[in-house]
Parts: structure tokens; sequence; C-alpha cells
């Protein structure tokens, strides 16, 4: 096993195994910074791209402890509003009740929940305008006039998410301005001539952790930084196959003085680190692949009830809140 | 604003020590969490293995059915447990800001850099 200051760093990518992962499990071993002092340039923040409801964000010199409790806050602790209590009126449709309410529930709305406060247990459905929010959905499907029976020939058959209606409770409207679902043609249900749906649905805030529907992202996930290491030169025909063993924009052929092509590293970052490398053995020992340890390329796709920059930030602050509970509670077994 | 975290509905300490330590001292503590896993206690242990006075911090959770965690904690001689384990707090929560600084100053100028 080789030991230099570059593998401390890195994790190696071998054909069986993947070899030096941890990162000093032990006590008394804490690389870089003594126990006592926080680097303040410890961790550097990088975004890559920010489109809509996307992020990609690089996150370096972080321990994956952390890296991976703050995933775990943004998927399950960060709160949303989704639907959780429906009064079904009249429901003539197909689909059965329980069914319909739990499709409702998954419908992201795009309200901010940090205006909303958690609602107590054993209060009322209808609830108050700080904790509930409150939806109607009416609909009946009936026949086009002096239209056939071939398809298109019914009105209000496809019920989609535009059919549901926000009733502001008190001063809502005015607080929190509009509070619908995020996406306008989401389907709940079909309807054929005489159908009817009439509810009404009560929002609450919740966490991920108590049921999906209110986790704020459709995912979020992060991987380590690829390293490549080119040992021995490698041209022409092995050359190209080495190129297509990588993902695309990894590796290129450039052109040498004698004209033959030889390959080169122009950016790790793409590859997929599928290892395609070990099924050729007289390519196998031409590079050395491994991943950067403390560099997390995190990816956060929201739902569209925050925008991804808003998760983060919120996600920390959970973390910061639960270390000041039992902070307090610490000192408070002290005095 | 109000609290990012629901309220505690049973009442009650969050932390507790199991019992059976007492006897051999301040620097041996099992501490028992309600309502944490992986999340915190990963974190706390990382936390704990990068103080130079600890000389065992492992955390693990009894039964995936109960929302318990177990951190035990073992020092040196004369540095209490639970010193320990306030640092590691203080420290995860030093951590946790600078990232929310960072990633907020990031965020700023990239939208700069765009517009």
């Amino acid at each position: 096993m080789e030991f230099s200051s570059a593998s401390v760093n890195k994790l190696s990518l071998k054909e069986f195994e993947v070899v030096n992962t941890s990162s000093y499990d032990f006590t008394g071993h804490a690389p870089g910074v003594a126990g006592n002092k926080v680097d303040p340039n410890q961790y550097k923040i990088n975004i890559i791209k920010q489109e809509d409801l996307f992020l990609e964000f690089d996150l370096i010199g972080c321990e994956p402890s952390i890296a991976n409790a703050l995933r775990r806050l943004i998927l399950s602790d960060v709160p949303t509003m989704a639907i959780e209590k429906v009064h079904i009126y009249q429901n003539t449709s197909v689909m059965q009740d329980e069914v319909l309410a739990h499709r409702l529930g998954l419908i992201p709305l795009k309200v901010d929940p940090r205006k909303f406060k958690y609602k107590e247990k054993g209060a009322p459905d209808e609830g108050t305008e700080e904790d509930t929010l409150e939806y109607s959905l009416k609909v009946k499907c009936k026949n086009k006039q002096g239209a056939g029976p071939e398809a298109d020939s019914y009105i209000d058959d496809k019920i989609y998410t535009k059919h549901i209606q926000w009733i502001p409770k008190g001063n809502q409207e005015v607080d929190i301005g509009e509070a619908g679902p995020v996406e306008d043609d989401i389907l709940i249900n079909k309807l054929r001539p005489g159908h009817e749906m009439a509810m009404k649905m009560f929002a609450v805030k919740g966490q991920g952790r108590d049921h999906a529907k209110f986790s704020p992202v459709a995912t979020v996930f992060y991987r380590l930084l690829p390293t490549i290491n080119l040992v021995k030169d490698v041209y022409d025909q092995d050359a190209i196959r080495l190129q297509k063993c990588f993902s695309p924009g990894v590796m290129e052929l450039e052109p040498t003085k004698n004209g033959r092509k030889k390959a080169v590293i122009i950016d790790p970052r793409d590859d997929a680190c599928n290892r395609n490398v070990y099924r050729y053995p007289e390519l196998a020992d031409c590079v050395e692949l491994g991943k950067v340890k403390d560099h997390f390329i995190f990816n956060v796709e929201s739902t569209g009830a925050l925008p991804p920059t808003d998760l983060v930030p919120m996600a920390l602050d959970i973390l910061i809140e639960k270390c000041d509970t039992f902070l307090k509670e610490i000192d408070m077994t002290n005095t | 604003m109000s609290s990012l975290l629901p309220p505690d509905k049973d009442g009650g300490n969050r932390l507790s020590v199991l019992e059976g330590d007492t006897s051999s001292g301040e620097e041996c503590r099992t501490y028992v969490f309600r309502k944490e896993n992986h999340t915190l206690g990963n974190c706390l242990r990382t936390m704990l293995l990068k103080n130079p006075q600890v000389q065992f911090a492992g955390y693990t959770i009894p039964h995936p059915s109960e929302d318990v965690m177990h951190l035990r904690i073992q020092t040196v001689e004369g540095y209490p447990a639970q010193s320990a384990l306030r640092k590691a707090f203080v420290d995860l929560k030093t951590h946790a800001s600078q990232l929310k600084t960072k990633f907020v100053t990031a965020v700023d100028n990239f939208e700069k850099e765009g517009s």
C-alpha cells in the first residue's frame, strides 16, 4: 500500500476493490486542523449550475458525515405544506376515496412553509389561518352539447390540479398571496358524464420523515469528484479504445508531432466511474482511477415549493437548531 | 419566523444518560438521544474524534423501530465526557454556520456573475 501526500485525499478504484476509503475513524489522528480551532477557510462552495428548480454545487473540504447530514436533512427534516385531511362530500368517480385522497396529498403546493406553524396534535381539521390551508375541488362531468359518442365529447372529464381552488382564511390572502399547486397540469382523476367530485382539502406543515409527500425535493444526491491519472502514454488504436472506456468529454485524442494521436485527459468531472478500463488488461495499467475524498458534487432538485438555493441554508439552520436544543439541555442539567 | 423543527410533543428531555457509568468516574458515558438518528449521530462522532482528549467515540441505533440513538464517549483522565459532548456540539454548530455563510455568499456571487 503506497503512502503519499496525494493518497491522503484520494481513494483508489481498483479492479475488484476500493481502497483508502476510511477517513480516520479512530481517535488521535485528526488530520489538518488541531482539535481546538475551526479553520474559517476550510470549506469552499462553488455553484456550478442554477436553473429554476435544479441546483448543482461543489462542496470542498467537508467531512463525509456532514455532507451526508446535509443530504439527510434536506430530504427528511426541511418542512413543506401538503394536503393531509380530505373531507369528501361527493365522489361518484371510478377512483376510490382513499386512493384519491392519497393522490391529493402528493400534489406539491407552492407555499413557503416558513410562514406557517406546525399544527398541534388533536386540533380540528379546519385549523387556524396560522397552521392550515384550505382547498376545494368541485367538478361534474357532462356531455358536450350536440356531440356524438366520439372522444373529446365530454366537458371536465380529465381533472387536473388547475381545478383545485384555494380558499384563503382570515388574513392569508394578504400575507401569503398565492398558495396553489406548483404545476397546473397534474392529472388527478378521469371522469365520465354523470360523475361528480366535491371535496374540501386541508394542508398542513410536515416533515419528510413523517411522510414522503412533505419532502421538499424530488431528490438530493452527491457524488465524489473522480480523478484519472495517466501513468503511461497511450497512442492511436489503444487511445481510441481508452477514450471509449470513459464517459464522453473526459478524454480526447490530440495529434502529436509524429502524426500519431495521443490520449489526453480533459475533464474527469463528468466521468461515471464505471471502471470500464479494467475490461482491457493491456489498458488497465495505463491509468489510475480514484476519487477525491472531500470534494462533494451535490445535486438538489426541488419540487417547487421552495427554490433549491433556500433549501440548503434551511437544512443547515435545522442542524444549528438541533445543536442549540441539546446545548440548552446540557447546560440545564449542569446548573 | 417560526421554528423549523416541530415542537416535542412528548415533553421531557431529549438527552439522557445510560446508568452504570457514574461509579467509574466522569470520563466515560453513554448518552441516549431520543428522536435522533444518523444525521446527528455521525456528525457528533466525527466532531468527537477530532478532539485529541477523546479516547473512544462511537454511536449506535439499538433498534430501527425505536427512534433512539446511543452515543458512547470515553475521554482521558480529568476531562469529563460531558465537556467533550458539549464541545462537539459547539464545533458542529460552528461548522454548520460557516457552511451556511459560504453557501449564501456563493449563491450571491453566482447570481451577480449571471446578471
